[in-house]
């Protein structure tokens, strides 16, 4: 027989559910983001695409700093692919590092695979080497930290400076195929960026969950306003600018500047072949070297100097 | 860096400052090559590999700077694999 409930016995029941059992979300299970597709295509793959780009260059930025190499290391993206998650953690090279990325909120968000001649390099400055290349071979236990140590730091400097953050390092994942990448499971965009090492050339992968090629098209700006008007780029192409061709890095006591005479010969501690400047300026523009062709000099650059190389 | 000859020759005017630290002062030496005027599309079109000419033929003079001065004229040769300054004419402020 049934009958009506009480006031009191209304309260009394809806007092009974705690904020925990309104929550139906089973734990674990992640909110699907409707901004964020599971597959790229179309602009916004192509948008990905441009940004990796520019994420191939904040990589190798950071590995030249990481590694501290004497040369810009030179990262190039050369493909991007998307595959679901169990199958791009599932046949990573045996012996090829995962590092995790995580967002602000610890969910873990993509992750960079090293090869194993990157990481050994990354490993082998940590111990005070050289950190060039070195053939690949499996990292003992006490070499997997030194590189879960590198990889914060990897984390650190592209959450300072590319399009990917906010995100911070994860620790290693010493078992892709079954890690918290596999199980947030979905699908995974992978961006190859191939990377010059000294010695030898290598790559790293970088994969990313849906949320976090989202951000890559989210913070990309529209392309009309990237570009500056046509009849404004082609007046600054015509801007006179001064360049000189220079060999720095000498020095000279004061005492032998006044002991200079006409006729005299100052040797410089510049060798022929080494390291001419060539100066827009007062910037340093490019390093090469003299060479001659009949009675003329020329200056052949070797490097172009980096975006924040001055003098 | 040295400079052929010095010891070799008779040298009473040449200066001192009087200050022994500062006769031992180093000073960064430049040689300026060659000084050209471009459009800055050009500059944008600099590749590594690229071979640009320096302006700069067989005896031409070259410039001696000494902290960013004019310091003398003269003509670059290479002494053993490496630069070298001929000193052909001191500048006005760098006589001794």
């Amino acid at each position: 027989m049934s009958r009506l409930l009480s006031q009191e016995e209304v309260d009394a029941l809806l007092a009974s559910f705690g904020p925990d059992e309104t929550d139906l979300a089973p734990a674990g299970a992640i909110p699907f983001d409707l901004r964020a597709p599971l597959l790229l295509a179309g602009d916004r793959l192509s948008l990905v695409q441009a940004a990796c780009e520019r994420i191939a260059d904040a990589v190798a930025d950071a590995l030249t700093v990481i590694l501290v190499a004497d040369r810009p290391i030179r990262g190039e993206f050369t493909r991007l692919v998307q595959q679901p998650a169990g199958t791009v953690l599932s046949t990573l090279v045996h012996g090829e590092p995962l590092g995790l990325l995580v967002d602000e909120a610890g969910e873990p968000v993509g992750g960079i695979s090293f090869q194993g001649e990157l990481a050994l390099a990354m490993v082998d400055r940590l111990q005070g080497g050289e950190g060039g290349f070195v053939a690949a071979r499996p990292l003992s236990a006490v070499e997997n930290r030194l590189l879960e140590s590198a990889f914060h730091r990897l984390a650190r400097l592209l959450d300072e400076r590319c399009a990917l953050a906010p995100l911070r390092s994860g620790g290693l994942d010493r078992a892709p195929g079954f890690g918290r990448l596999a199980q947030r499971g979905g699908m995974l965009a992978t961006a190859e960026i191939r990377l010059e090492l000294g010695g030898g050339e290598t790559a790293c992968h970088l994969l990313m969950t849906p949320r976090l090629a989202n951000r890559l098209v989210a913070e990309e700006p529209p392309p009309q306003d990237r570009n500056a008007p046509p009849e404004l780029i082609e007046a600054l192409r015509r801007v006179p600018v001064t360049v000189e061709t220079v060999i720095t890095g000498a020095s000279l006591r004061v005492t032998d500047l006044h002991r200079m005479r006409p006729g005299h010969v100052l040797q410089l501690d510049v060798a022929e072949h080494d390291g001419l400047g060539l100066r827009l300026n007062g910037t340093l523009l490019a390093q090469g070297v003299l060479r001659r062709q009949g009675k003329v000099r020329l200056f052949e650059i070797r490097q172009l100097a980096a975006a924040n190389a001055g003098e | 860096m040295t400079i052929r000859d010095l010891d070799d020759i008779d040298s009473p005017g040449a200066l001192r400052t009087g200050a022994p630290l500062l006769d031992q002062l180093e000073l960064p030496l430049e040689v300026r090559l060659g000084r050209q005027v471009w459009s800055l599309d050009r500059v944008l079109g600099l590749r590594a590999g690229d071979a640009v000419p320096v302006g700069l033929e067989g005896d031409d003079v070259v410039t001696l700077y000494v902290q960013d001065r004019p310091f003398a004229i003269g003509e670059l040769v290479v002494v053993d694999g490496r630069f070298a300054f001929r000193v052909r004419e001191l500048a006005h402020g760098g006589a001794p």
